[in-house]
């Protein structure tokens, strides 16, 4: 599972480049149009606009994340993956694990560019500022791997019916409607917010993990 | 020399909408190419799919070299190379990087049998896959599945897309495959030259069933089209399975020539010429008729 992982990491690893790259640029463009364009004012809230390159970054690894699953039903990549000898476990967890993992280095760029950020304009960077990166950018995965799930649905309803995923459906809606709720900010501690993020990806994860194993049709 | 089966369905069932294949039985031996031959929709690809893994039957079990299709346990997988409808290849990588990718997983993997099989086909491995024509991604595919030099290949059209010349060049790599009679073929194609050149036995397949499996000589040895006359204006006729009456002329396609032959002969039946029948005309004259089962 380990080295299927790290192979298609190191294949996608020029997708995951391009697109921080190109969020970085598109926010860049962004400053420079707000310096070109703007007012006094808006000049003045540039190092504060900049301070929100870490989210460019997330949105970029997201955007990367939604690729690799999108490649994969278009280029028919189970096909390929489930002829290798590897059990369909080992499978399932790296297909779920690959933009997991791309989410997560993600997060950690954006993390590095945050505190390289602060430390530019001198200000401190406290844990709680951080938990936010943290925050936002675990909810991102959590619609990566939504994604997921929703392709294991549709594999599910084409095999058996959509009276078969009924179940799987109705519980997809009720993450979506959770992720929801925690996005209007009921739990006040930041901690909690991400640990409550964290718990909801990881079901995601398990519920795309369990589906996947479960089909009967690897063809496509 | 493995004394077990290449392959063996038993009982295997799929369903789908509108569609069901099977009770499917059956099982091919080592250093034999099974032509599997049948109309689009006839459950060759979902065949195929079942014993590659890639689908799981509703009922029944399939083996590989003795070893069961089970995706908990995929040390069956390593004698499998399958070239199908789908490579999964991906597309925005080389060639190259895709087998290289194939061979950190594959057992037996041999860079210097791929590197001769990819000269051999002309395959610019240096090319993105999305760049590459149609009959390049067949040849890479082809490729890739010999690449660990699996014991049994599974083909589903495996040169379609090829220009002749290259379709000539495959089946020779395929007939070298064969050489050690060790390794075994399931081929499914619509191209019933390339069956003809290369199989031993062939299985007609139809709405999921199986019409009638044969050996190749046994078919084409038997199977003959007969004219002859007759003062009678119709004549039910020993082994004819298609019959019709040109003026005073009888034609008929027969199943067993011989029988036919002899009972032409006892009705008194004058003028009699026989041809043999090539492969495509024999799989039609049997996928039209419906007057056959399955040899046990």
């Amino acid at each position: 599972m380990w080295r299927l992982l790290s192979e298609e990491l190191r294949l996608y690893r020029f997708l995951l480049l391009i697109s921080w790259a190109l969020g970085a640029a598109i926010f860049g463009l962004i400053l420079v149009m707000t310096a070109l364009l703007g007012d006094a004012k808006d000049r003045a809230e540039i190092p504060t606009i900049a301070a929100q390159l870490p989210l460019a970054l997330l949105v970029a690894s997201m955007v990367a994340g939604f690729i690799v699953t999108g490649t994969e039903r278009s280029e028919s990549r189970v096909r390929m993956l489930v002829m290798l000898p590897m059990s369909i476990r080992q499978i399932a967890a790296a297909r779920v694990l690959l933009p997991t993992a791309m989410s997560l280095l993600g997060l950690l760029v954006a993390h590095a560019s945050f505190a390289a950020l602060l430390a530019l304009r001198g200000a401190p960077f406290p844990l709680e500022r951080h938990l936010k990166v943290d925050f936002i950018g675990l909810q991102l995965l959590v619609w990566v791997l939504v994604a997921l799930v929703v392709r294991e649905i549709i594999e599910l309803q084409k095999a058996r019916g959509r009276g078969a995923a009924l179940v799987s459906t109705a519980l997809l809606l009720g993450a979506v409607a959770l992720v929801a709720w925690l996005e209007l900010g009921p739990i006040q501690s930041i901690a909690l917010g991400v640990a409550a993020i964290v718990a909801l990806d990881a079901a995601l994860a398990v519920f795309a993990f369990a589906m996947f194993c479960h089909r009967t049709d690897f063809t496509k | 020399m493995s004394s077990a089966t290449a392959f063996s369905l038993t009982g295997v069932v799929k369903r789908y909408p509108g569609f069901t294949l099977g009770p499917l039985d059956l099982s091919v031996e080592p250093g034999t190419v099974l032509g599997f031959i049948g109309p689009n929709g006839s459950g060759k690809t979902t065949t195929l799919n079942c014993i590659a893994g890639l689908v799981r039957p509703d009922a029944g079990s399939v083996e590989v070299f003795g070893r069961r299709v089970d995706q908990g346990t995929p040390a069956w997988k390593a004698d499998l190379g399958v070239v199908g409808e789908a490579h999964g290849f991906y597309r925005s990588r080389t060639a190259e990087e895709n087998l290289r990718f194939l061979s950190r997983f594959l057992p037996g993997w041999s860079d210097g049998r791929v590197r001769r099989l990819a000269d051999r086909f002309g395959l610019p491995l240096g090319k993105k896959v999305e760049q590459l024509s149609k009959g390049h991604v067949a040849k890479l595919a082809l490729v890739a599945a010999l690449g660990h030099g699996p014991r049994l290949l599974l083909l589903d059209e495996p040169t379609s897309g090829l220009d002749p010349v290259v379709r000539a060049e495959v089946l020779d790599v395929l007939w070298e495959v064969l050489e050690d009679g060790e390794h075994a073929i399931f081929y499914s194609t619509h191209v019933l030259s390339d069956i003809a050149r290369l199989a031993d036995e062939l299985v007609f397949l139809r709405e999921g069933n199986v019409l009638l499996r044969s050996s190749k000589d046994a078919l084409t040895e038997r199977w003959r089209r007969i004219s002859f006359r007759l003062a009678d204006a119709e004549v039910a006729v020993a082994g004819a399975v298609e019959y019709r009456r040109v003026r005073a002329e009888h034609q008929v396609v027969s199943e067993d020539g011989e029988a036919t032959l002899s009972h032409l002969r006892q009705l008194g039946a004058e003028a009699i010429e026989q041809s043999r029948m090539t492969i495509d005309e024999i799989a039609v004259a049997i996928l039209k008729g419906s007057n056959h089962v399955a040899t046990p």
